[in-house]
């Protein structure tokens, strides 16, 4: 066999969520293209909001991603009070913020422990893994499952959550009802902290990358739901400002747009990019795990995001708690709307990264054009020139074994090209 | 082959989960005859949907006795067709892969369970072959109209 002129295609990636393709042609030694092809829903989504009442877009805009649904409402609601000038404040927004804590949780620790721990472990699937060490798997599903705990009380139920309206919430749950979840979350703390230290002993590799990690920052918290958007390159702007500065390019491999700043770009979203930015937010206890575990103030290494977002992991727990202890029944469920004509926009911190919607309302609060733009393709360029910097290095390797290696490198990014697609496939072409 | 889950006089409590997508089309079947079954208001049914996330499709089932599964198939047969299968006995295949959101989804969460031993004692599967998993509202007429077959069926089976 050629070592220059081979074909290499693989044509299922498992373990990312949706349905897209990766090409990865090698030519003479080099890397000669790289393509993420992805077929993006919020596409449709954005026609099928047009004409809609304002009070609709968090459940339909929910029902995108069955794994991030509480993103998707959360941007949606606070678009639609920056459009109405209502601020949300006071245990409500607490509240906020604990609902997305058990977003993070749940969708932190599938990846982690189901998705990707296997990658480091060798085994091709968490069921492989699981014969070895059930143990971490029982643990790992029932941390999960706090996070789906505080979703489906807070949420009214787990997946597609339907309590949570434009102003607030429709109900709020009694303090008798969330008593049980302050001991459910004291054992996923202990639990999130061992995951912590679990992952930062994984094999890693070593690559690192000087990317422009951009985040939501906020000066009191580790951000959720509010802040300017930053990046460690020198973005620093209001939400407001975001079609200003990023743009999206449509490319003929790609139903899904590319996003870059200011024209040219390349940015990285996520969970390394918000611990990178906003370390000093974090609680002590996440702080002293995340240096326990080895990691600085900055992660510029993708493949350590399994070790961040177990220190994320860790951080909603304790800011779970931090909520649950301190909560004050707020006055009413929800703030009052008054519909007007305008124009709103948000930007929240999914599990992936950052989350922006811009809707457009008429008199009677009807939405006349909406904007979604979910992280994953907002990545989507990073991806692709990690893989081109991964790769060249070990094109040596076995075409199975280079595979594997790039498919974890994919992996780093918890891509959810799907938002309910299906399958990923990953072709090398070697010629 | 019918498979009976339950075949003594008195009905068993039996947990139905209905996975899918309303918005891929033919994904959302088992959404469908879920929504189908609950206007039957069978006492010994409860009746869940699911957009099947394997974490929480084992989470609902592992202390369950009795669990029926339905949803969309894509495995090349014909759009219509109707698969059931015992899947304590037999695995669903990977090229018989059920239409999920998720990469963590029905039949790797059941081969996990399988694994962690905490499958229901009888878990049975249900799935219609979808046509069309596109974006978009309702089923293909062929999908829709094997609703009230796979009604019938759990109704006959769980009874």
């Amino acid at each position: 066999m050629n070592p220059q002129s081979r074909t290499l295609k693989v044509d299922y990636l498992a373990r990312v969520e949706g349905e897209g393709a990766m090409h990865l042609k090698i030519h003479n030694g080099q890397v000669d293209e790289v393509r993420l092809e992805i077929f993006e829903p919020p596409r449709f989504f954005e026609a099928f909001l047009q004409g809609r009442k304002y009070g609709e877009a968090p459940d339909i805009t929910a029902r995108i991603c069955g794994i991030c649904p509480i993103a998707y409402q959360m941007s949606a609601v606070h678009a639609m009070e920056r459009a109405f000038g209502i601020t949300v404040n006071g245990p409500l927004r607490e509240l906020r913020r604990l609902i997305y804590c058990g977003e993070w949780i749940e969708s932190h620790v599938l990846h982690v422990s189901m998705l990707h721990a296997p990658d480091f472990l060798g085994y091709p699937d968490v069921i492989q893994m699981s014969q070895d060490h059930p143990e971490i798997v029982q643990k790992a599903l029932k941390l999960k499952k706090t996070g789906n705990d505080i979703v489906n009380l807070l949420g009214g139920r787990e997946i597609h959550p339907i309590n949570v309206r434009v102003g607030g919430f429709y109900r709020i749950p009694t303090k008798k009802e969330f008593a049980p979840l302050i001991e459910r979350l004291k054992w996923a703390r202990e639990t999130a902290l061992e995951m912590v230290r679990w992952t930062s002993t994984l094999p890693q590799h070593e690559f690192e990358q000087d990317y422009e990690f951009v985040a939501l920052r906020h000066p009191d918290e580790y951000p959720f739901n509010e802040g300017r958007l930053v990046s460690n390159k020198g973005l620093d702007i209001e939400i407001g400002e975001y079609e200003q500065h990023f743009t999206e390019l449509h490319l003929p491999h790609s139903t899904a747009l590319h996003s870059v700043i200011d024209g040219a770009r390349t940015y990285f979203t996520g969970p390394l990019a918000r611990y990178s930015l906003n370390f000093d937010k974090l609680s002590p206890l996440a702080q002293d795990a995340a240096k326990e575990a080895g990691l600085g103030s900055a992660c510029n290494n993708p493949f350590q995001s399994i070790i961040v977002r177990s220190v994320e992991t860790l951080y909603a727990c304790d800011e779970a708690l931090r909520i649950l202890e301190q909560f004050v029944m707020p006055d009413q469920p929800a703030v009052e709307i008054e519909p007007q004509a305008g124009t709103g926009y948000s930007c929240t911190e999914a599990p992936r990264g950052i989350l922006y919607h811009r809707y457009q309302l008429d008199d009677n609060g009807l939405i006349m054009n909406a904007k979604i733009v979910p992280p994953t393709s907002q990545n989507q360029r990073s991806i692709e020139n990690d893989l081109r910097q991964f790769a060249l290095p070990r094109l040596d390797l076995s075409d199975d074994d280079l595979t594997w290696q790039c498919e974890q490198a994919i992996r780093n990014y918890d891509p959810c090209i799907s938002c309910s697609t299906h399958f990923l496939k990953l072709h090398i072409e070697r010629t | 082959m019918t498979i009976m889950l339950n075949p003594t006089a008195q009905p068993a409590p039996v947990l139905v989960i209905g996975i899918g997508n309303d918005y891929r089309h033919d994904d959302g079947v088992g959404l469908v005859v879920a929504r189908a079954l609950k206007q039957k208001s069978l006492p010994h049914l409860t009746i869940i949907e699911s957009t099947g996330g394997g974490a929480e499709l084992m989470d609902l089932w592992q202390t369950k006795p009795c669990v029926i599964l339905i949803d969309a198939v894509s495995s090349n047969a014909e759009p219509g067709t109707f698969h059931q299968r015992n899947v304590v006995e037999t695995p669903l295949l990977t090229n018989f892969l059920t239409q999920s959101s998720h990469a963590f989804g029905l039949a790797p969460a059941i081969e996990l369970s399988r694994t962690l031993n905490s499958l229901p004692v009888q878990l049975l599967f249900l799935g219609v072959e979808g046509e069309d998993f596109s974006l978009g509202l309702g089923l293909s007429p062929r999908v829709q109209a094997m609703v009230p077959v796979v009604v019938e069926h759990v109704c006959q089976f769980s009874g």
